[in-house]
């Protein structure tokens, strides 16, 4: 049997016929950084804010995620405002500290952060990774996430 | 009577007075709760403690429940758990959800209720109540919507704090709580609503929406504010203090606080902290720089001017506000380092006038009884104090004696927030205290009222009747300004009370000859025999910190620590040996006559820590002149300080709430405080910076590792500290004398020490009587014919609170307070401005009338730039400056 195979080269000529199959058949990697990958609906990258239709900020500043954060990657500093409503006056993520374990979103209570779909994180300067309220609301804008 | 009740299966043996839910917590069952709360009388409002008992048809509220021998109770049965449920889905038909954004939220006994005993769902549909709201104070906030109606806020206001400002109005689902016709808000604001509310219905606006309470760590101190010793918790994230907690039923006062204590946590973490040490450099600029640096340049200079000009040349004054370890520490640097006596600090005036007169009378140092027994006191006397200001919590146990049925008299020159509730006000003006007192002392000696023991042990009052003989009581009551069956009466419910007390202020004793109504006082003590005993006792009061530390701690120019005379030898050999250093002999100067003698040009260098002169010492302009003239200032503080601009070297100190040590309060207590956060920037506590300092100057021997090594210095060297260290002190505290081996009386649960002083008694050589033979102890002088009372508000502490945003919320002015009587003599009218003119200078004022305040008496308060009273009151040695009264002419301005 071995030495039937042996002489005949069998397996070599399976394997070249994949080769030849695959050339000729459309590619499964993509073309990075050109073209992205769609990625799954659940994704976990890093985080966005969101508004409400009106433009306002959804998050309340209630602190929960803050808390909940098993890296404690979220700080944030909120006071009274004009009308007495609660303030977020600051709220920033450091991308360094997060392990994107998604419990933010699973315990924001008004559906105000999530993880986005944002996964290039390699920069130069460490400072950048920590991302403030504004920068992810302006990716909370973006037209992708508007099924959130 | 014991009574024996089964709860749960548990058997358990209760006084017959308590309740049901006493009993089962005493069995450590808890029963959940929403209107009870200790110290406050039960209602049965909520309905929460629903339990089971046998032979009772319905369910029993607990709380209300008084136990009964044989009783069978049931708190787990599923009855009792479907009844809480209810409750709670009752009182979330209306209560907004909005933990989310609710500053409660994390210790809000409906959320955690709702967590253990609720239903996730509701089966109401119906639209939420809302109620229209609005601001009703700048610290307080009131959400109507959050109310549960348990009416505790309500309650702790009138059973409490006695001000009654808070009230329920409407019925059913409409009531709401609130001020008086649900205007805004006119209060004590001592914080206790805050505390009560078992939701989020009332909070501090001082915190609100700033932090989550469970980002927040805790840690138990000593209030900085007044000399009541109250116990509070300081609550901080990442390095910064956010709010004030009561530490319930932990202290002294049981966690009750007042204003100061509760609001005025804010300057501590303000944004105008000195962080760094400042060097004046060659263009006369203060300048950053090093702690190694600065400390050099100020060891440099002290040295060099104690060397070349003596120590008298050198002088310091210390704030009261500071531990025991750093007034301790800074007599020594002085003493040993510096070789100067002139060591003060701004409470030493009273210190010097009271003390001498206790120790004559009496032989103690201090007030001979605890501030608990006020709270069961009988009679009580106070004379020229507002304790309700002066010591707000003191001012509590009063009004809880007066809620037992306490018979209080107040002699003040003016109103006060008890005047309402005490059983008399006698509005005696200034000066004529001691005609009042002796009044009391002849109506108890012409009616026999006087205790028959002192009686047996005197044998006759033959000296006390001459001096009170040359007026008769009507002319006494003309003078004073009160009816003759006022001072009888008062001397009546005095004598006949079986515990009885005085308190014993500021007012009375900061004026020319206020020894004399203190010695009048004691007079009458111990005619009434009402000295040695529980309950009955002399309370001399001032508001300052830790004033009672920095007598003991021996800030004064001419006792050392413990009382020891500066003069004695011996005294002063075993201090040295302690200290291995030597103490110069001669007494030294006192705060007001070293600021003489810098005016002199006699005291050249001068150490201020934590004192502001500028704002609180007397001399206006010609003060500051001194303070100019002055070859090396030092000035260690919190704040660039008026004072502290003018100075050579500025050293960034911590405030209470960054360091650990220990202060000892009005009744002898000497408590441990400990440090929250760490100091701000590069500031450092002040014990730390004197020991630095003396290291700096080459002495090892001022070489601490903390501040509990500086305490185990002070049990060595003074005697009644003995024992004493910062682990004994964990719990609430002691009362000196201590020491380890006797004297030590354990009463309540952890409270140590002497509660009382002079259980025999007086001895044999202190058993006379003054009879003071003079009736008035000053009278105004016709060029400057108004007396001014310079004294504190409620929402102040000295110049310190200035810095508190909250507590200037509270009042951030002065204004002259008269009477609309004296106004119309004037002719001036309320909110007009006027010039107040006194011998050493003058200011402008604008005027406020004030029904409190008796006519042809004034009033200002001290804390605050708009009104420099350094500049009215007159400077000179302790008998001269007596900073509580000043004699004033008023000008239109
Ligand atoms: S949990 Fe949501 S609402 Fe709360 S702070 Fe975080 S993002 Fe804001
Ligand atoms: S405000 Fe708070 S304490 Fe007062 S009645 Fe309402 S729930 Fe009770
Ligand atoms: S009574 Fe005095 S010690 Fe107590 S909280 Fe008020 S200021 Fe502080
Ligand atoms: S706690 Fe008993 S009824 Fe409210």
């Amino acid at each position: 049997m071995g030495l039937m195979t042996n002489i005949l080269q069998t397996d070599l000529i399976k394997g070249l016929s994949l080769t030849i199959r695959y050339f000729f058949s459309k590619p499964v990697t993509l073309r990075y950084p050109e073209v992205y990958y769609d990625l799954p609906e659940r994704f976990r990258g890093a985080q966005i804010l969101k508004r409400h239709e009106d433009g306002k900020e959804r998050c309340v500043g209630c602190g929960l995620c803050a808390e909940i954060c098993p890296s404690r990657a979220i700080a944030m500093e909120t006071s009274e405002g004009e009308d007495h409503e609660k303030v977020v006056n600051s709220y920033v993520i450091d991308l360094g500290l997060c392990i994107y374990c998604g419990y933010c979103q699973e315990v924001c209570p008004v559906d105000a952060v999530f993880m986005g779909q944002d996964f290039e994180l390699t920069i130069t300067d460490p400072g950048k990774l920590k991302v403030t309220k504004e920068q992810m609301l302006t990716k909370g804008d973006n037209p992708r996430y508007d099924r959130l | 009577m014991m009574v024996r009740l089964t709860i749960d299966g548990r058997q358990i043996m209760v006084d017959g007075h308590v309740n049901v839910l006493d009993a089962a917590s005493k069995l450590g069952i808890h029963i959940p709760t929403f209107c009870h709360q200790a110290r406050l009388s039960d209602l049965g409002a909520c309905r929460m403690c629903l339990v089971e008992v046998e032979g009772m048809g319905k369910l029993q509220t607990a709380c209300t429940l008084a136990v009964n021998d044989g009783m069978v109770v049931r708190t787990d049965t599923p009855r009792v758990e479907k009844a809480r449920r209810m409750m709670l889905e009752f009182l979330l038909i209306n209560h907004p959800l909005e933990c989310t954004v609710c500053d409660a939220s994390g210790e809000c006994t409906l959320q955690d209720l709702a967590f253990k005993h609720g239903s996730a769902e509701t089966r109401f549909k119906g639209k939420k109540r809302i109620l229209r709201d609005h601001i009703i104070s700048p610290l307080i906030d009131r959400n109507l919507n959050r109310c549960i109606q348990c009416k505790r806020c309500v309650r702790v206001c009138e059973e409490i704090q006695g001000v009654t400002a808070l009230g329920m109005s409407y019925r059913g689902a409409a009531t709401v709580v609130g001020p008086f016709m649900d205007k805004s808000l006119d209060c004590e604001y001592c914080s206790h609503c805050i505390w009560s509310c078992p939701v989020g219905a009332i909070t501090s606006r001082a915190m609100k929406h700033k932090v989550r309470t469970w980002e927040m760590e805790k840690s138990e101190a000593i209030c900085p504010y007044c000399s009541c010793g109250c116990t509070l918790s300081y609550n901080y994230r990442d390095n910064v203090v956010y709010r004030v907690t009561h530490a319930e039923g932990r202290g002294l006062n049981m966690g009750s606080l007042c204003s100061k204590g509760f609001f005025g946590y804010d300057v501590i973490n303000h944004p105008d902290r000195i962080t760094a040490p400042m060097v004046r450099d060659a263009d006369g600029v203060l300048r950053r720089t090093t702690w190694q640096s600065a400390l050099e340049e100020v060891a440099r200079n002290m040295k060099r001017i104690s060397r070349e000009s003596g120590g008298k040349a050198v002088g310091g004054i210390a704030s009261d506000r500071l531990t025991n370890e750093d007034l301790y520490l800074f007599q020594k640097l002085m003493r040993m380092v510096f070789s100067s006596n002139n060591v003060d600090t701004p409470s030493g005036l009273w210190s010097r006038t009271v003390v001498p007169v206790l120790e004559k009378r009496m032989g103690v140092r201090a007030a001979t009884n605890s501030l608990d027994d006020l709270n069961y006191t009988d009679a009580l006397l106070i004379v020229g104090c507002d304790i309700t200001v002066a010591n707000p919590i003191s001012g509590l146990k009063v009004k809880q004696a007066i809620r037992r049925g306490g018979l209080v008299t107040e002699v003040n020159p003016g109103k006060t927030a008890l005047s309402r509730l005490a059983r008399r006000s006698l509005a005696v003006p200034v000066g004529k205290e001691l005609a009042l007192v002796k009044g009391l002392i002849k109506v108890i000696l012409e009616e026999g009222l006087y205790d028959s023991e002192t009686l047996g042990k005197y044998g006759k009052f033959s000296e006390l009747e001459f001096s009170v003989r040359d007026k008769s009581l009507k002319e006494i009551a003309r003078e004073t300004d009160c009816s003759v069956d006022e001072i009888t009466q008062t001397a009546r419910e005095f004598a006949g009370a079986k515990k009885a007390s005085i308190i014993f202020g500021e007012t009375a004793v900061l004026q020319a000859g206020g020894e004399k109504v203190l010695e009048a006082v004691i007079d009458l003590l111990v005619l009434t025999g009402k000295l040695g005993q529980e309950g009955c006792g002399l309370y001399p009061i001032l508001s300052g910190t830790n004033f009672q530390g920095a007598l003991d701690m021996g800030v004064s120019p001419n006792w050392l620590p413990g009382h020891a005379a500066v003069s004695s030898d011996s005294e002063r050999k075993r201090v040295e040996k302690a200290w291995n250093g030597k103490v110069p002999k001669d007494g030294g100067k006192s705060a007001y006559e070293m600021i003489q003698a810098a005016a002199a040009g006699k005291l050249k260098a001068l150490y201020l820590a934590g004192v502001n002169p500028l704002a609180t010492f007397p001399g206006g302009e010609d003060l500051e002149k001194a303070l100019k003239k002055m070859e090396f200032l030092v000035v260690q503080e919190l704040f660039l300080t008026d004072t502290a601009k003018l100075a050579d070297v500025v050293l960034p100190a911590t405030s209470l709430a960054e360091k650990n040590g220990t202060l000892t309060n009005v009744e002898r207590r000497v408590q441990k405080t400990s440090k929250a956060i760490d100091g701000l920037g590069h500031s450092l506590p002040d014990w730390k910076i004197f020991s630095d300092l003396g290291v700096a100057c080459g002495e090892e021997g001022m070489n601490y590792l903390n501040s509990s090594e500086v305490m185990d210095e002070i049990a060595s060297v003074v005697p009644f500290y003995s024992g004493i260290n910062h682990q004994i002190l964990a719990d609430n505290g002691l009362q000196w004398p201590f020491s380890r081996d006797d004297a030590r009386e354990v009463y309540h649960e952890g409270y140590l020490g002497t509660r009382h002083l002079l259980p025999e008694g007086l001895s044999k050589d202190k058993q006379f009587f003054a009879a003071v033979p003079v009736w008035e102890t000053h009278s105004a002088d016709s060029k400057y014919p108004m007396t001014l009372v310079l004294g504190d508000l409620l929402f102040h502490s000295g110049s310190f609170t200035r810095y508190s945003e909250s507590l200037n919320q509270l009042a951030a002015q002065a204004t002259l307070l008269m009477n609309p009587q004296t106004g119309m003599g004037l002719d001036v009218q309320d909110g007009s401005s006027v010039r107040a003119v006194s011998t050493q200078g003058e200011f402008t004022v604008t005027v406020s009338y004030s029904e409190d305040i008796a006519p042809g008496m004034l009033f200002l308060p001290r804390h605050f730039k708009n009104a420099p009273v350094s500049a009215l009151m007159i400077p000179g040695p302790d008998d001269q400056a007596r900073t509580a009264i000043v004699h004033v002419r008023v000008v239109k301005a």
